[in-house]
Parts: C-alpha cells; sequence; structure tokens
C-alpha cells in the first residue's frame, strides 16, 4: 500500500466511523422519543460500545488526516483553522456529553434506573453531531 | 465501563493536545515528521495501554453502583503506569520508525542514549504527567457518574 492508498483508507474509515455514530446516535434518538427507556436499553448499551470504538477510531484518524496536510495545514488564524478550532470546541462538548450518557446507559444495564433523562441527551448527541458533520463538511470543502 | 471510560480518557487526552498544538501553529510540522503508520501506531499504543490502566484502576469498584472509595488513589498510581508504559511505547515506536525509514542513520549508542534518558529522567517526568492527568480524569469520570445518576 503506497502513502496515496494509505491516506484514503485513513479518510475512508474517517467517513465510517462518522456514519455510524451519527447514524447510530439518530436512530437511538428516535427510538427513544418512540419508545419507554426500559425498551431501549439492549440496544443503547450496544451502541454505547460501537460509539466508543468509532470515537477511537476518529480522533486517531482526525490526526491523521491533519498529519497529511504536513506544512500545509492551515493557520489557526485562517478561515478554515477557525473552522476546525469549532470542530475541535463541538467535539469536546461531545465527550463531555457522551460520558454521562454512556455511563447512564451502563447503570440502566446493571440496576432498574429508570432512565428519565435518556431522551435529552441522545437528542443532544445527535445535534452535536449534527454540527460537527456540518463544521467538518466545510472543512472538506473551504 | 473499562471501555467506555478508558477509550474517554484516551479521546480527552488526544483532544487537549490538539488544543495546545494547534493553535501555536507548530502542528503541521510536528505531524509530518511522523510517518501515517507511526502516528496511527501510536495513538493504538496509548488507546491500548489507557484502556488496560482503567480497567485496572476501576476493577473491584462498582462505579455504577456509586462505589468509588479509593478510585483517586487508584487513578493516581494507574495513571502513573499509563504515562510510563505510553512513554517507552512512544519511544520504542520512534525508533522503529527510523530503523525502517532510514536504516542505518540510527547508531548503538543514540540508541543506549536515548533508552537512558527515556527510562531514566523521561520515566519520572511520565510518571509525574500520567499520575496528574490520572487524577484530573478520575475527577471527572466521577463527576460523569453523578451526572449519569441524574440522567437515569
Amino acid at each position: 500500500m503506497d502513502h496515496q492508498q494509505l491516506v484514503l483508507a485513513v479518510r475512508y474509515l474517517h467517513v465510517a466511523a462518522m456514519a455510524t455514530t451519527f447514524g447510530g446516535a439518530l436512530l437511538i434518538t428516535w427510538l427513544a422519543w418512540r419508545l419507554p427507556a426500559a425498551r431501549i436499553v439492549d440496544v443503547a448499551l450496544r451502541y454505547e460500545q460501537l460509539f466508543w470504538l468509532a470515537i477511537g477510531v476518529l480522533v486517531m484518524t482526525g490526526v491523521g488526516n491533519l498529519g497529511a496536510f504536513g506544512d500545509g495545514l492551515p493557520a489557526p488564524a485562517s478561515g478554515w483553522g477557525r473552522a476546525f478550532i469549532a470542530k475541535l470546541v463541538l467535539i469536546a462538548a461531545l465527550l463531555i456529553v457522551s460520558l454521562p450518557r454512556s455511563l447512564a446507559v451502563a447503570r440502566m444495564a446493571a440496576t432498574s434506573a429508570s432512565g428519565a433523562g435518556v431522551r435529552s441527551i441522545y437528542t443532544a448527541t445527535s445535534g452535536l453531531l449534527a454540527g460537527i458533520v456540518a463544521l467538518a463538511l466545510e472543512l472538506a470543502h473551504g | 465501563m473499562a471501555w467506555i471510560l478508558g477509550t474517554f480518557h484516551t479521546a480527552a487526552v488526544g483532544l487537549a493536545l490538539l488544543f495546545l498544538a494547534y493553535p501555536g501553529g507548530g502542528l503541521g510540522v510536528t505531524l509530518a515528521s511522523l510517518s501515517t503508520v507511526a502516528g496511527l501506531a501510536i495513538f493504538l499504543a496509548l488507546w491500548t495501554i489507557t484502556v488496560f490502566a482503567t480497567s485496572r484502576a476501576i476493577r473491584g469498584l462498582d462505579l455504577a453502583a456509586g462505589a468509588s472509595a479509593g478510585y483517586h488513589r487508584r487513578a493516581l498510581r494507574w495513571g502513573a503506569l499509563n504515562g510510563v508504559l505510553f512513554l517507552w511505547s512512544f519511544a520504542a515506536l520512534l525508533a522503529v520508525q527510523q530503523l525502517v525509514t532510514a536504516p542505518g542513520t540510527l547508531s548503538w549508542q543514540s540508541i543506549l542514549l536515548g533508552a537512558g534518558f527515556v527510562g531514566g529522567i523521561g520515566s519520572l517526568f511520565a510518571l509525574t504527567i500520567g499520575a496528574v492527568i490520572g487524577l484530573v480524569l478520575a475527577s471527572i469520570d466521577l463527576a460523569g457518574l453523578a451526572l449519569a445518576r441524574r440522567i437515569g
């Protein structure tokens, strides 16, 4: 595999991991608004395991994508740089929201917790992911 | 639980490094000095070591039920070990990259000098940084658990 193929493979993994994360979040949000929390625990728990795998892959391949710029990485003061910093802020917010969400789902699976706030937190997760995808599109085409 | 917390810790550290490195403007040059394969291998090493250290730090604790006594002490110990193990992996992967991409440019004297530095002062530094990061992340974990109890 030459360098160009490797760069493409890293980008492919990045997009596939984001599709998994965002698509899964939309699905669980939809289920959370339609069904009682107790009925979505199993699927939500599987999503949380997959979510963190995808987050690890996203951070790893995201840094790989930045490395592909090399010396040509746009400056922080440029339009691209400002959009990139905004994306980092949204990713930080996603991590801050996702830790208690995943722990709440794990707790619901282990105990008989009600999961009263699950709808809101999955809705927030989907919203943050939608913002990250929008900024990623701007960065890719800007 | 170890998978969720360990990957959260890895992603949080990765993101914090990006926040520190990008605004200064040196990130592109730093990343360009690493091959793509070496960069991926270094991240995978960090991820694996962090999930392992987290699993050992929470072993025997029922965090979901709120039983977190001693978690900070464990996080200090395993965070310190995490830092040292990552430093050794990082140095070994850089040495392998150099040996593979530019054979003959790395002398035995350089390897021994580097190993001495990494095993001595470098390890002490990594031990301290790892312990501090472990403590900070343990506090964030406990805050996350408190919020999780409010969610469900």
